[in-house]
């Protein structure tokens, strides 16, 4: 034991020390008293050692209740912070100049016009701004094409949201979506593109995938087309456990169950998850949820459901291309054997 | 894994400044174990969450401050961790110990904040000097003779020298009493020779100011 402790740096880095001088228990207090009297050529760099483990000190912030209550407050609100994309950022000064060396086609065009418009500030402002994201919102019913300011473009399907910053910084390109979405992403190795949702981030470098986060679905679905790119299931930093991160090649898909976090990867059939863009609906061992919620979001239309007991477990696969309404349910009630009527926003079915 | 001993300074009933909820003043929660009162949060027992926040807050912002260099956006993380924390409470693991369980993940989250504030996929931290302040105390050196004073600006100019990693160490070792072991665990070593190496390479480039 004795020749264990030599320099003041043995006592330093020894567990058992530090605990007694930080936080003496009545055993330790006995054991290196004792050992002090066996070993009183060792006092001084003992002490020594105690009184800089003592001084150690870090710089302390005054506590603050107010920003506790206001912090509660929020939490049992549920309101997100801003943190994750609401930075503050330097007004870039040449802010036109960019937008026009990027406007190379009437599509982008136009939508650099919409992102001008959305801009309300004056000409001249203060050099540190607030630079509120772009959203861009789409009703049920409704799908619309985006093109970002690096030039990667992104459908939108209906009932989704994206948001998107009015200049993409140096380093990286993030968007946030809630609902469907197609990425196709512009190739720039040096500024990743992520796409970060409630529960699952996408990191891509130049590449093509679809995004599946609704809100209210059990389960998140990213697929890749073209390229590689980084899924994080970002569910996991609220827990001890590791962040889960997988990287996806072509026509490979992943999927995250929100109920039993169970995760589903395979290869999957490019005009059922991505055939939405181009006006197919598909169906491949749908359950009757699942195909409810597409009509739904894709008819904007809300269904009323009677005798939903008798429904027995559907694995209903179809596909239609830029057909009514009428005739999906025509096709689907033929087969599963329900009446429906349709008025103006509202469907009954009947088993 | 041990328990995280709590320092005076941390204490979470210290950190308890003004509580409206009777609940917390009773002291019902107070003379529970942690597995306990976490296992209750983790059934649905809101007052079991409110006292947890309420016991945490200050230590966590604190601590926070130290590892992130700001206060803003560790407020925001720090709300952000509760919110989730409640949204998913049947879905958190057991612990013995709060305290470590919520630094850990707000060490996490920091970190995951960072990166995305400083837009860089590869800088995980604030700047290096904004984190983990340290110093040698002066009110020590009045009433302790051992170190003179030209040897303690040596000390104090070395501590400000280790490496934003060593110093975070350092606080964890000295300042929140933790093991090697824990160390390793909470700051995500795959071993626990990780966690000495940082403690033994700190105090090796304290030996200059110690001769």
């Amino acid at each position: 034991m004795r020749e264990k402790y030599i320099n003041v740096e043995d006592f330093l880095a020894d567990e058992e020390f530090k605990k007694w001088v930080i936080n003496p228990s009545p055993q330790a207090q006995q054991y290196w008293s004792a050992w002090l009297k066996s070993n009183p050529d060792k006092r001084e760099v003992l002490f020594l050692a105690k009184e800089i483990i003592e001084s150690i000190e870090f710089e302390k912030i005054p506590q603050d209740v107010d920003a506790s209550d206001k912090v509660l407050d929020n939490i049992l609100k549920e309101n997100k912070s801003k943190s994750l994309l609401g930075y503050s950022e330097k007004r870039p000064s040449s802010v036109r100049l960019n937008v026009f060396k990027f406007a190379a086609s009437a599509v982008l065009a136009m939508v650099m016009v919409y992102l001008l418009l959305q801009k309300k500030e004056p000409a001249e402002v203060p050099q540190v701004v607030e630079v509120k994201p772009i959203i861009k919102e789409n009703p049920k019913g409704r799908k619309s094409t985006i093109v970002l300011p690096d030039n990667s473009v992104v459908w939108l399907n209906a009932d989704s949201k994206i948001e998107i910053p009015r200049k993409f910084s140096d380093t990286v390109r993030i968007v946030k979506l809630s609902g469907e979405a197609f990425f196709e992403v512009e190739k720039d190795p040096g500024r990743p593109f992520i796409v970060m949702t409630h529960d699952v981030e996408v990191t891509a470098l130049g590449t093509a995938f679809n995004v599946k986060a609704f809100e209210e679905d059990k389960h998140v679905e990213v697929a890749l087309t073209e390229g590689r790119v980084k899924v994080e299931h970002t569910k996991g930093i609220a827990t001890e456990e590791a962040e889960a991160e997988f990287f996806l090649d072509p026509l490979q898909s992943i999927r995250f169950s929100k109920i039993d976090n169970s995760i589903d990867r395979g290869f999957f059939d490019l005009r059922e998850v991505t055939g939405w863009k181009e006006g197919f609906i598909f169906f491949k061992d749908a359950s009757f949820e699942e195909v409810i919620h597409k009509l739904e979001r894709w008819y904007n239309v809300e269904f009323i459901v009677v005798n939903r007991h008798k429904i027995d477990e559907w694995k209903y696969s179809s596909q239609f291309h830029n057909e009514n309404l009428e005739n999906v349910l025509k096709s689907i009630s033929f087969v599963k054997e329900f009446k429906f009527k349709i008025e103006d926003n509202t469907v009954t079915i009947v088993f | 894994m041990g328990k995280f001993v709590l320092n005076d300074n941390t204490a979470p009933i210290n950190a308890e400044v003004a509580s409206p909820k009777q609940h917390v003043e009773n002291g019902y929660f107070e003379n529970l174990e942690d597995a306990v009162i976490w296992d209750k949060f983790r059934a649905g027992d809101k007052s079991a969450f409110i006292f947890i926040y309420k016991s945490y807050f200050q230590s966590l912002r604190q601590y926070g401050y130290h590892f992130a260099g700001g206060i803003q956006l560790v407020e925001d993380a720090i709300q952000d961790l509760f919110i989730d924390l409640n949204r998913n409470h049947q879905r958190l693991s057991a612990t013995n110990s709060i305290k470590f369980y919520l630094y850990k993940s707000l060490r996490r989250r920091l970190i995951y904040y960072l990166e995305r504030q400083n837009k860089t996929m590869r800088v995980a931290r604030a700047a290096d000097d904004l984190t983990f302040k340290i110093s040698l105390s002066v009110e020590q050196f009045i009433i302790n003779r051992q170190i003179e004073s030209e040897r303690r600006k040596k000390l104090d100019q070395a501590l400000k020298n280790l490496t934003a990693h060593q110093r975070e160490a350092i606080y964890y070792f000295y300042y929140e009493n933790m093991t090697y072991a824990e160390i390793k665990e909470f700051m995500d070593f795959k071993n626990i020779n990780s966690a000495r190496n940082l403690i033994y390479r700190a105090i090796d480039s304290l030996k200059s100011a110690l001769r």
